[in-house]
């Protein structure tokens, strides 16, 4: 990628720290030297890492301050969610959403090098709001708090970017076609395999449900964490990630619900694995959107470009108001991160129901980072805000989750209205427990509906009928502000046991969780 | 599809399923072997129907609990909600003053918030709740209605005194300790006897704290007639009623003598100078530094405290300043550092006279006199004036050399200023935040984040 033309050095810059470092453009801009950017890389991996994400589609938003002191931009990583990047680039400082150890991450270095060689892409605006936020709270000096830099800023002979790109280039030579072939061979023999792994482990795992149901499952919960291991690993070994972890999750389920309802709630679990089970056996019998939600419930997952390409993958262009962040560290020492979108236009006008013709109300983005390095991990978006985007929904019987293709800061939108009272949203998750049986939570909206308590600690959220839902445990504390507000609308998961609300409109604002 | 499992049928597959199958086995419905594939086993079958039976059936139903009284009137406090700028300053104050050890800024944040006249947002009470329970006392009721609504259910006594606004003769004894003891207090200035008579009327009562407290409130307003009161204490069961009794009869019998007493204290200031400096100080021209302070040197070390006690103990300001020829300013000023006890002592006079003034031109006068914006120094005077000192004051301090070097950037290389600059910033008035925020320019934002929060929280807030 050749320099832009007309770049000079600018010698009234008498900064030590900066002398030969900056250079100005043509269009009066002011950039990093690509001497300096090969300075910052933390090794030549992130350069030719960064090369690959110089394409335009991998940057929907790139912009700059109108003083070219900050530069943001928004990547489409391989992630749900788009991961933000800033730089300040007075002193480098700066700042990248995605989970990277490496400091400065490919995107960092990616968004300096276009703004290097390309600053045309960088659209003059005025940095939105996590912009700012950032540059309000940040520590002068670059990086991340508490991190050491990788360098002291002298450069390394070894990184270049000139070296990136060479090794690119000679990348994309190599392509052969016999060697293609053999690939895609080996890719369905192992496909091929891991199918019969999968329905080994199905047999493994309805015998052992067979054990417990002859054991009694009244004894389930004492017996949870040894009777679950062993099966666990071998349907990890069978490459049926997503059962193992069902199971897992079993074992810490069963102690968070009262002893009276531990017997019930394993019942209902093990029916679930059981339907997976015979599904999965008889996929060829589905339709094609419930045949993939029992493959992926099984552990099959679904490359982000490969549903990008997917024609059938349901597709809504709308305003989404950011409803809440959820994480939660799995058993199998991943973190889960969760950001739930609602559909600003839906409202009471439109069907409740999804299918051809209809619109979702709601949609969940899932990444997963590593446990180990996820403390500082930083969600995307902040709840409460709008942005305008593209969301591809995964096939499934109930679409929910699915990926941000494109988006863009929106205005401030009304939360969309919903059916009043408790029954059509109970209806709603009704129906799509009867599309897809093995169903974990579903988002309900509902409006006119209040939070009571119900006997101390227990809240409920209840309507003008009487009819009561109950409110999971954990989240007393929180929710008891809204003790005595009347006509509330609610945004909550429902499991069929307890609702999680995850964010509320009221009539002193709006309360998010996360 | 018609349900092959009849409904009488449920209960009892249930139960083998929870006895296990081995000890409860289950026949199937004929109709249901038909419907399954070959080779399916019919107990995974009935699990799946039964677990599926019961997503639809959901929960049992709950009955919801009357609105409690305390989320009713949290929700009627009539007082505007924080606007949200000033909701977030104080929700990031939160953090930052935690992270930098500055915790002791927050309650100075809800005085802030409360003389703005605004409550609390009702979702940011969970948080907070920690800061309104230390200081109860002073929060308005909203913020109480959410302490009596959280409170156990053994709390009872608690949640009712928390709930009534205003404290009354009539229901002052639901009330918390401290906002008994300000009652008391409150009464003590205008009826003493009356105020003796609230403490007397409980006093069999109560608990040893409480009866501490009702009784430090007798300091208010002291007088003879409080002398057969405080006699009787002399055999109380608890020590430190007792303690406090002794101490509060050693004044009495010692304001027989006010005069002496005022006299013996106005000795211990001395005007450097000597009569040049009185004749300014008539003038009203004695400068910075020319009053100082020592004490008798009769006093051994184990007789200091009491001394300080006899010397100092409810005498009024006022009258001692005038006896020194300096204002009460100027006394509270010329005490070392150390003099911690003849501080609290005259500070105590001064609140429990209520005089705005005067602990305005005390906290005034303190801080103009502050040579080094250590973190005890600026906390202290912070957490005991609880004000904010006047403008023209606050650009005093601003440009003088103490804060200079504190803020200059050598200094601020240390990052355990970061409390100094938070309590500094508690000390500021509306007017002078901007000068104040300009002068942290320089500094690690890490050093400064909660001092910058706290700015921000008092911009925000309605004028």
């Amino acid at each position: 990628m050749p320099a832009v033309a007309g770049c000079t050095e600018v010698k009234r810059f008498n900064s030590t720290r900066i002398r030969g470092k900056i250079r100005k453009t043509g269009q009066g801009k002011v950039s990093l030297t690509r001497e300096r950017i090969e300075s910052l890389a933390p090794d030549q991996a992130s350069l030719s890492a960064a090369l690959k994400l110089l394409k335009p589609a991998a940057w929907p938003v790139l912009a700059e301050s109108a003083d070219a002191g900050m530069l943001w931009g928004e990547c489409q990583g391989s992630g749900a969610t788009p991961y933000r990047v800033v730089v300040a680039l007075q002193d480098v400082a700066y700042k990248c959403t995605c989970p990277s150890r490496k400091f400065p991450c490919k995107h960092v270095l990616a968004v300096l090098w276009l703004h290097a060689d390309k600053p045309e892409r960088f659209e003059t605006a005025s940095p939105p709001s996590w912009v700012d936020a950032w540059s309000v709270r940040r520590r002068p000096a670059g990086g991340p708090p508490g991190r050491p830099r990788p360098h002291d800023g002298a450069p390394t002979a070894a990184l270049s970017l000139a070296a990136a790109i060479a090794a690119g280039s000679a990348a994309a030579q190599s392509v052969d076609p016999k060697a293609a072939a053999r690939a895609e061979a080996q890719r369905q023999r192992l496909k091929a395999d891991r199918e019969g792994a999968v329905l080994a482990g199905l047999d493994e795992l309805e015998r052992w449900i067979l054990d417990q149901l002859s054991q009694g499952l009244a004894g389930f919960a004492k017996r949870s964490e040894s009777a679950v291991r062993t099966l666990s690993t071998r349907l990890v070994d069978a490459k049926a990630g997503g059962l193992a972890a069902r199971l897992d999750r079993l074992t810490d389920e069963v102690f968070r619900v009262g002893e009276g309802e531990r017997a019930d709630l394993v019942i209902e679990r093990l029916a679930a694995m059981t339907l997976i089970a015979s599904a999965y056996r008889h996929q060829d019998r589905l339709p094609p959107p419930l045949r993939e939600d029992v493959r992926r419930a099984a552990g099959w997952s679904v490359r982000r470009e490969d549903l990008l390409a997917d024609v059938t993958a349901p597709r809504v262009t709308a305003t989404w108001i950011v409803a809440a962040n959820l994480s939660e560290v799995q058993p199998d020492k991943l973190r889960r991160l969760e950001t739930w979108l609602v559909n600003a236009a839906s409202g009471q006008a439109m069907p409740v129901q999804d299918g051809p013709g209809h619109t979702p109300r709601a949609a969940v983005l899932v990444d997963f980072v590593p446990v180990s390095g996820s403390h500082g991990v930083a969600f995307p978006f902040e709840p409460g805000e709008c942005l305008e985007g593209e969301v591809v929904f995964y096939p499934s019987a109930a679409p929910l989750r699915g990926l941000l293709t494109t988006t863009k800061p929106a205005a401030a939108a009304p939360w969309p209205r919903s059916p009043r009272g408790l029954g059509p949203a109970l209806d709603e998750f009704a129906r799509r427990l009867g599309a897809l049986p093995w169903l974990d939570v579903w988002p309900l909206m509902m409006d006119g509906v209040a939070i009571r308590t119900a006997g101390q600690p227990a809240l409920v959220v209840t309507d003008d009928t009487g009819y009561t839902m109950p409110l999971a445990r954990g989240q007393a504390q929180a929710l008891m502000p809204m003790v005595g507000l009347d006509d509330l609308s609610l945004l909550c998961l429902w499991d069929g046991r307890a609702a999680q609300v995850i964010a509320a409109d009221t009539a002193v604002g709006r309360w998010h969780r996360g | 599809m018609h349900d092959p499992v009849p409904p009488d049928m449920d209960g009892r597959i249930r139960q083998a399923f929870l006895l296990g199958l081995s000890r409860q086995p289950v026949t199937p419905p004929p109709q249901l072997p038909g419907l399954l594939p070959p080779g399916s086993q019919p107990a995974l079958a009935l699990l799946a129907l039964t677990g599926q039976r019961q997503r639809f059936a959901g929960p049992p139903q709950k009955t919801p609990d009357p609105v409690p009284d305390a989320a009713r009137i949290l929700h009627q406090d009539p007082r505007p909600i924080l606007p949200p700028a000033a909701r977030h300053a104080l929700r990031r104050l939160a953090g930052s003053s935690a992270r930098s050890e500055a915790g002791g800024v927050m309650p100075l944040a809800l005085h802030r918030v409360r003389a703005a006249g605004c409550r609390l947002h009702p979702f940011d009470l969970p948080e907070l709740a920690c800061h309104i329970e230390a200081n109860v006392e002073s929060q308005g009721i909203a913020e109480r209605a959410w302490l009596a609504l959280v409170a156990s259910d053994a709390d009872d006594e608690v949640r009712k005194g928390l709930l009534f606004d205003p404290i009354t003769a009539e229901n002052w004894t639901a009330f918390p300790k401290a906002q008994r003891r300000r009652f008391v207090t409150d009464v003590r200035r205008n009826d003493p006897a009356a105020g003796r008579a609230l403490v007397e009327g409980v006093w069999k009562t109560e608990a040893a704290a409480v009866r501490a407290a009702l009784l430090e409130a007798l300091a208010v307003g002291l007088g003879r007639d409080d002398k057969p009161f405080l006699d009787r204490l002399a055999t109380d069961r608890a020590h430190t009623v007792k303690e406090i009794a002794g101490r509060l009869l050693g004044r009495i019998a010692t304001a027989e003598d006010l005069e002496q007493r005022i006299a013996a204290a106005a000795r211990c200031f001395t005007r450097r100078g000597g009569a040049a400096g009185r004749m300014m100080a008539a003038l009203g021209i004695a400068g910075r530094g020319t009053l100082s302070f020592a004490l008798p040197e009769r006093l051994t070390s184990q007789d200091q405290q009491a001394d300080r006690e006899r010397l100092f103990g409810g005498l009024p300001l006022d009258r001692l300043a005038a006896a020194v020829g300096a204002t009460p300013a100027e006394l509270v000023v010329a005490l070392p550092e150390d003099e911690h006890q003849v501080r609290a002592l005259l500070l105590e006079q001064a609140v429990a006279a209520d005089h705005p003034a005067t602990m305005h031109a005390i906290a005034a006068a303190r801080l103009i006199a502050i040579r080094q914006v250590s973190g005890p120094a600026i906390k202290l005077l912070a957490t005991e004036s609880r004000l904010a000192v006047d403008p023209d004051v606050a650009a005093r301090f601003l440009a003088g050399p103490a804060w200079r070097e504190a803020v200059s950037a050598s200094s601020a290389e240390d990052m355990t200023e970061g409390e100094s600059f938070a309590f500094a910033a508690t000390l500021m008035p509306r007017e002078a935040m901007p000068a104040f925020l300009a002068s942290l320019a320089a500094l690690p934002s890490g050093a400064v984040r909660a001092a910058r929060d706290f700015a921000d929280l008092v911009l925000a807030l309605p004028a």
